[in-house]
Protein backbone atom coordinates (compact mmCIF):
# COMPACT_ATOMS: atom_id res chain seq x y z
CA UNK A 1 0.00 0.00 0.00
CA UNK A 2 2.83 2.36 0.93
CA UNK A 3 4.53 1.50 -2.32
CA UNK A 4 1.35 2.24 -4.21
CA UNK A 5 1.09 5.65 -2.56
CA UNK A 6 4.75 6.28 -3.31
CA UNK A 7 4.18 5.35 -6.95
CA UNK A 8 1.18 7.65 -7.19
CA UNK A 9 3.18 10.47 -5.68
CA UNK A 10 6.09 9.78 -8.08
CA UNK A 11 3.69 9.75 -11.01
CA UNK A 12 2.26 13.02 -9.80
CA UNK A 13 5.74 14.50 -9.66
CA UNK A 14 6.52 13.29 -13.17
CA UNK A 15 3.23 14.73 -14.43
CA UNK A 16 3.98 18.01 -12.69
CA UNK A 17 7.50 18.05 -14.14
CA UNK A 18 6.26 17.43 -17.69
CA UNK A 19 3.57 20.07 -17.26
CA UNK A 20 6.06 22.60 -15.95
CA UNK A 21 8.41 21.88 -18.89
CA UNK A 22 5.59 22.47 -21.31
CA UNK A 23 4.41 25.59 -19.56
CA UNK A 24 7.73 27.20 -18.74
CA UNK A 25 8.03 30.56 -20.35
CA UNK A 26 4.62 30.28 -21.94
CA UNK A 27 1.15 31.27 -20.89
CA UNK A 28 -1.91 29.34 -21.95
CA UNK A 29 -5.15 30.99 -22.83
CA UNK A 30 -7.53 31.40 -19.93
CA UNK A 31 -8.93 28.29 -18.28
CA UNK A 32 -11.77 28.18 -15.78
CA UNK A 33 -9.47 26.68 -13.13
CA UNK A 34 -5.84 27.60 -12.67
CA UNK A 35 -4.81 25.42 -9.74
CA UNK A 36 -1.18 24.29 -9.99
CA UNK A 37 -1.05 20.63 -11.05
CA UNK A 38 1.02 19.78 -7.98
CA UNK A 39 -1.93 20.74 -5.75
CA UNK A 40 -4.55 18.66 -7.56
CA UNK A 41 -6.47 16.13 -5.49
CA UNK A 42 -7.11 12.66 -6.96
CA UNK A 43 -10.27 12.19 -9.00
CA UNK A 44 -11.21 9.26 -6.79
CA UNK A 45 -11.39 11.52 -3.76
CA UNK A 46 -13.91 13.72 -5.54
CA UNK A 47 -15.87 10.66 -6.67
CA UNK A 48 -16.00 9.40 -3.08
CA UNK A 49 -17.21 12.76 -1.72
CA UNK A 50 -20.00 13.01 -4.28
CA UNK A 51 -21.02 9.36 -3.93
CA UNK A 52 -21.28 9.95 -0.18
CA UNK A 53 -23.75 12.70 -1.04
CA UNK A 54 -25.83 10.19 -2.97
CA UNK A 55 -24.68 11.06 -6.47
CA UNK A 56 -24.32 8.40 -9.11
CA UNK A 57 -21.10 9.59 -10.74
CA UNK A 58 -21.09 8.49 -14.39
CA UNK A 59 -17.94 10.24 -15.47
CA UNK A 60 -15.20 12.55 -14.21
CA UNK A 61 -13.05 14.32 -16.76
CA UNK A 62 -10.71 17.30 -16.88
CA UNK A 63 -12.08 20.26 -18.81
CA UNK A 64 -10.68 23.80 -18.92
CA UNK A 65 -8.36 22.91 -16.05
CA UNK A 66 -11.23 21.77 -13.80
CA UNK A 67 -12.71 18.43 -12.84
CA UNK A 68 -16.10 17.95 -14.47
CA UNK A 69 -18.60 15.41 -13.20
CA UNK A 70 -21.56 14.09 -15.15
CA UNK A 71 -24.06 11.92 -13.36
CA UNK A 72 -27.30 11.73 -11.42
CA UNK A 73 -27.98 13.21 -8.02
CA UNK A 74 -29.71 11.29 -5.24
CA UNK A 75 -33.12 12.28 -6.62
CA UNK A 76 -32.24 11.03 -10.08
CA UNK A 77 -31.79 14.49 -11.59
CA UNK A 78 -29.20 14.81 -14.30
CA UNK A 79 -26.28 16.92 -13.04
CA UNK A 80 -23.15 18.38 -14.51
CA UNK A 81 -20.72 20.09 -12.15
CA UNK A 82 -17.27 21.63 -12.35
CA UNK A 83 -14.90 21.52 -9.39
CA UNK A 84 -11.64 23.24 -8.60
CA UNK A 85 -9.14 20.34 -8.74
CA UNK A 86 -7.12 21.55 -5.73
CA UNK A 87 -9.83 22.57 -3.26
CA UNK A 88 -12.58 20.37 -4.76
CA UNK A 89 -14.94 23.31 -4.38
CA UNK A 90 -17.84 23.37 -6.80
CA UNK A 91 -17.54 26.27 -9.23
CA UNK A 92 -20.30 25.49 -11.71
CA UNK A 93 -23.42 23.37 -11.37
CA UNK A 94 -26.07 22.48 -13.92
CA UNK A 95 -29.12 20.46 -12.89
CA UNK A 96 -31.96 19.20 -15.02
CA UNK A 97 -34.97 18.82 -12.75
CA UNK A 98 -37.55 16.21 -13.69
CA UNK A 99 -40.49 18.35 -12.74
CA UNK A 100 -39.89 17.82 -9.00
CA UNK A 101 -36.90 20.01 -8.25
CA UNK A 102 -35.74 21.36 -4.94
CA UNK A 103 -32.66 23.57 -4.94
CA UNK A 104 -32.07 23.10 -1.20
CA UNK A 105 -30.27 19.88 -2.00
CA UNK A 106 -27.50 21.82 -3.65
CA UNK A 107 -26.94 24.67 -1.25
CA UNK A 108 -24.54 22.71 0.94
CA UNK A 109 -22.11 21.93 -1.86
CA UNK A 110 -19.53 24.17 -0.23
CA UNK A 111 -16.04 23.30 0.83
CA UNK A 112 -15.38 19.61 0.86
CA UNK A 113 -11.65 19.75 1.14
CA UNK A 114 -9.20 22.52 1.97
CA UNK A 115 -5.59 21.38 1.65
CA UNK A 116 -3.72 24.00 3.71
CA UNK A 117 -4.99 26.75 1.41
CA UNK A 118 -3.53 24.96 -1.65
CA UNK A 119 -0.10 26.47 -1.13
CA UNK A 120 -1.68 29.65 -2.54
CA UNK A 121 0.75 29.73 -5.42
CA UNK A 122 -1.21 30.39 -8.56
CA UNK A 123 0.47 30.35 -11.94
CA UNK A 124 2.26 33.63 -12.38
CA UNK A 125 1.26 34.94 -15.77
CA UNK A 126 4.23 36.80 -17.13
CA UNK A 127 2.74 37.88 -20.38
CA UNK A 128 5.19 39.27 -22.86
CA UNK A 129 3.26 40.48 -25.85
CA UNK A 130 5.10 39.96 -29.12
CA UNK A 131 3.77 43.14 -30.66
CA UNK A 132 2.75 44.99 -27.48
CA UNK A 133 -0.77 44.69 -28.88
CA UNK A 134 -3.75 46.19 -27.06
CA UNK A 135 -7.39 45.54 -27.81
CA UNK A 136 -10.74 47.01 -26.88
CA UNK A 137 -14.23 45.81 -27.71
CA UNK A 138 -17.09 48.23 -27.94
CA UNK B 1 36.82 61.13 -26.39
CA UNK B 2 36.68 60.80 -30.17
CA UNK B 3 35.83 57.09 -29.76
CA UNK B 4 33.07 57.93 -27.32
CA UNK B 5 31.49 60.38 -29.78
CA UNK B 6 31.66 57.81 -32.58
CA UNK B 7 30.09 55.15 -30.36
CA UNK B 8 27.32 57.53 -29.30
CA UNK B 9 26.65 58.46 -32.94
CA UNK B 10 26.46 54.79 -33.92
CA UNK B 11 24.19 54.02 -30.98
CA UNK B 12 21.76 56.85 -31.72
CA UNK B 13 21.77 56.03 -35.43
CA UNK B 14 20.89 52.42 -34.72
CA UNK B 15 18.19 53.48 -32.25
CA UNK B 16 16.65 55.85 -34.79
CA UNK B 17 16.79 53.29 -37.56
CA UNK B 18 15.02 50.70 -35.37
CA UNK B 19 12.26 53.17 -34.62
CA UNK B 20 11.61 53.83 -38.27
CA UNK B 21 11.17 50.08 -38.96
CA UNK B 22 7.96 49.73 -36.97
CA UNK B 23 4.63 51.43 -37.43
CA UNK B 24 1.57 51.76 -35.23
CA UNK B 25 -1.28 49.89 -36.90
CA UNK B 26 -4.92 49.87 -35.79
CA UNK B 27 -7.11 46.94 -36.85
CA UNK B 28 -10.85 47.45 -36.52
CA UNK B 29 -13.17 44.47 -36.89
CA UNK B 30 -16.91 45.08 -36.75
CA UNK B 31 -19.12 42.01 -36.44
CA UNK B 32 -22.46 41.30 -38.05
CA UNK B 33 -25.55 41.04 -35.90
CA UNK B 34 -26.15 37.31 -35.64
CA UNK B 35 -27.86 35.08 -33.08
CA UNK B 36 -25.24 33.12 -31.24
CA UNK B 37 -22.42 33.23 -28.73
CA UNK B 38 -19.34 35.43 -28.93
CA UNK B 39 -17.15 34.90 -31.98
CA UNK B 40 -13.60 33.61 -31.82
CA UNK B 41 -11.38 35.54 -34.21
CA UNK B 42 -7.82 35.07 -35.42
CA UNK B 43 -6.22 38.09 -37.05
CA UNK B 44 -2.95 37.14 -38.71
CA UNK B 45 -0.48 37.87 -41.47
CA UNK B 46 0.29 35.75 -44.48
CA UNK B 47 2.48 36.27 -47.49
CA UNK B 48 0.98 36.70 -50.96
CA UNK B 49 0.78 32.91 -51.36
CA UNK B 50 -1.31 32.66 -48.22
CA UNK B 51 1.48 31.14 -46.13
CA UNK B 52 1.24 31.99 -42.45
CA UNK B 53 3.71 34.58 -41.14
CA UNK B 54 2.60 35.91 -37.78
CA UNK B 55 -0.34 36.17 -35.38
CA UNK B 56 -1.60 39.68 -34.59
CA UNK B 57 -4.51 38.97 -32.25
CA UNK B 58 -6.70 36.09 -31.07
CA UNK B 59 -10.15 36.91 -29.69
CA UNK B 60 -11.47 34.10 -27.49
CA UNK B 61 -9.99 32.79 -24.29
CA UNK B 62 -10.33 29.03 -24.41
CA UNK B 63 -7.52 27.50 -26.38
CA UNK B 64 -9.44 24.27 -26.87
CA UNK B 65 -11.61 26.07 -29.43
CA UNK B 66 -8.72 27.59 -31.39
CA UNK B 67 -8.67 24.64 -33.79
CA UNK B 68 -11.89 26.02 -35.27
CA UNK B 69 -9.93 29.01 -36.58
CA UNK B 70 -8.83 26.62 -39.26
CA UNK B 71 -6.53 28.63 -41.51
CA UNK B 72 -4.71 30.21 -38.63
CA UNK B 73 -4.59 26.90 -36.72
CA UNK B 74 -2.91 25.17 -39.64
CA UNK B 75 -0.38 27.98 -40.12
CA UNK B 76 0.48 28.59 -36.49
CA UNK B 77 0.46 24.92 -35.55
CA UNK B 78 -1.58 26.11 -32.52
CA UNK B 79 1.70 26.75 -30.68
CA UNK B 80 1.13 28.79 -27.54
CA UNK B 81 4.22 30.86 -28.34
CA UNK B 82 2.29 32.20 -31.35
CA UNK B 83 -0.44 33.81 -29.25
CA UNK B 84 1.06 34.39 -25.80
CA UNK B 85 0.09 37.84 -24.56
CA UNK B 86 -1.90 38.68 -27.69
CA UNK B 87 -5.24 37.06 -26.94
CA UNK B 88 -8.36 38.40 -25.27
CA UNK B 89 -12.10 38.01 -24.96
CA UNK B 90 -14.34 36.76 -27.75
CA UNK B 91 -16.40 39.38 -29.57
CA UNK B 92 -20.19 39.31 -29.35
CA UNK B 93 -22.64 39.95 -32.13
CA UNK B 94 -22.65 43.52 -33.46
CA UNK B 95 -19.61 44.61 -31.43
CA UNK B 96 -16.37 46.08 -32.71
CA UNK B 97 -12.90 44.83 -31.80
CA UNK B 98 -10.12 47.42 -32.09
CA UNK B 99 -6.54 46.16 -31.86
CA UNK B 100 -3.53 48.48 -31.90
CA UNK B 101 -0.06 47.12 -32.37
CA UNK B 102 3.36 47.89 -33.76
CA UNK B 103 4.11 46.23 -37.06
CA UNK B 104 7.38 46.09 -38.98
CA UNK B 105 7.42 48.28 -42.10
CA UNK B 106 8.69 45.32 -44.08
CA UNK B 107 5.16 43.88 -44.06
CA UNK B 108 3.61 46.96 -45.68
CA UNK B 109 3.40 47.34 -49.48
CA UNK B 110 5.41 44.17 -49.95
CA UNK B 111 2.68 41.68 -50.85
CA UNK B 112 1.70 40.57 -47.35
CA UNK B 113 -1.97 40.04 -46.47
CA UNK B 114 -4.07 40.46 -43.38
CA UNK B 115 -6.49 37.61 -42.75
CA UNK B 116 -9.29 36.99 -40.28
CA UNK B 117 -10.67 33.54 -39.47
CA UNK B 118 -13.82 33.38 -37.37
CA UNK B 119 -15.86 30.80 -35.52
CA UNK B 120 -18.96 30.71 -33.32
CA UNK B 121 -20.07 27.83 -31.10
CA UNK B 122 -22.56 25.52 -32.87
CA UNK B 123 -22.31 27.60 -36.04
CA UNK B 124 -20.05 27.37 -39.05
CA UNK B 125 -16.33 28.13 -39.06
CA UNK B 126 -15.15 30.76 -41.52
CA UNK B 127 -11.66 30.35 -42.82
CA UNK B 128 -10.64 33.57 -44.61
CA UNK B 129 -13.58 35.59 -43.36
CA UNK B 130 -11.42 38.54 -44.44
CA UNK B 131 -8.41 38.57 -46.78
CA UNK B 132 -6.94 41.97 -47.58
CA UNK B 133 -3.53 43.05 -48.92
CA UNK B 134 -1.58 45.20 -46.46
CA UNK B 135 -0.84 48.35 -48.46
CA UNK B 136 -0.63 52.08 -47.79
CA UNK B 137 -3.36 52.57 -50.39
CA UNK B 138 -5.78 50.19 -48.67
CA UNK B 139 -5.38 51.83 -45.26
CA UNK B 140 -8.57 53.31 -43.85
CA UNK B 141 -10.79 51.56 -46.42
CA UNK B 142 -13.33 49.14 -44.92
CA UNK B 143 -13.47 45.66 -46.46
CA UNK B 144 -16.55 43.42 -46.16
CA UNK B 145 -16.17 40.04 -44.49
CA UNK B 146 -17.60 36.75 -45.75
CA UNK B 147 -18.76 35.39 -42.41
CA UNK B 148 -19.37 36.96 -39.02
CA UNK B 149 -17.22 39.98 -39.87
CA UNK B 150 -19.24 42.86 -41.25
CA UNK B 151 -16.31 45.15 -42.01
CA UNK B 152 -12.56 45.10 -41.40
CA UNK B 153 -10.40 48.21 -41.56
CA UNK B 154 -6.71 48.78 -40.92
CA UNK B 155 -5.07 52.15 -40.55
CA UNK B 156 -1.57 53.47 -39.81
Amino acid sequence: MKNAIKNISNNKRITAFIASCLLSGTVLAKDDCTDPVTDWQPKEQLRQIMEDKGWDVKRIKVDDGCYEIKGLDRNGHKVEAKFSPASLRVIELEIKFNGSGDTSDYLDLGIQYSPEESGAKMNSKNKAAKHKAKAIID
Amino acid sequence: MKHLVIILCLFSASALSTQSFAREVVLTTELQSYSGNGAYLAIYLTNAKGQYQDTLWIAGQKSKYYKHLTGWARGSGLRTSEYDGISGASVTSGKTLTVSLELADTYIDTGFQLRVDSSVEDMRDNRNDVVVPLTSEGAGKPVNGNGYVKTFTYSF
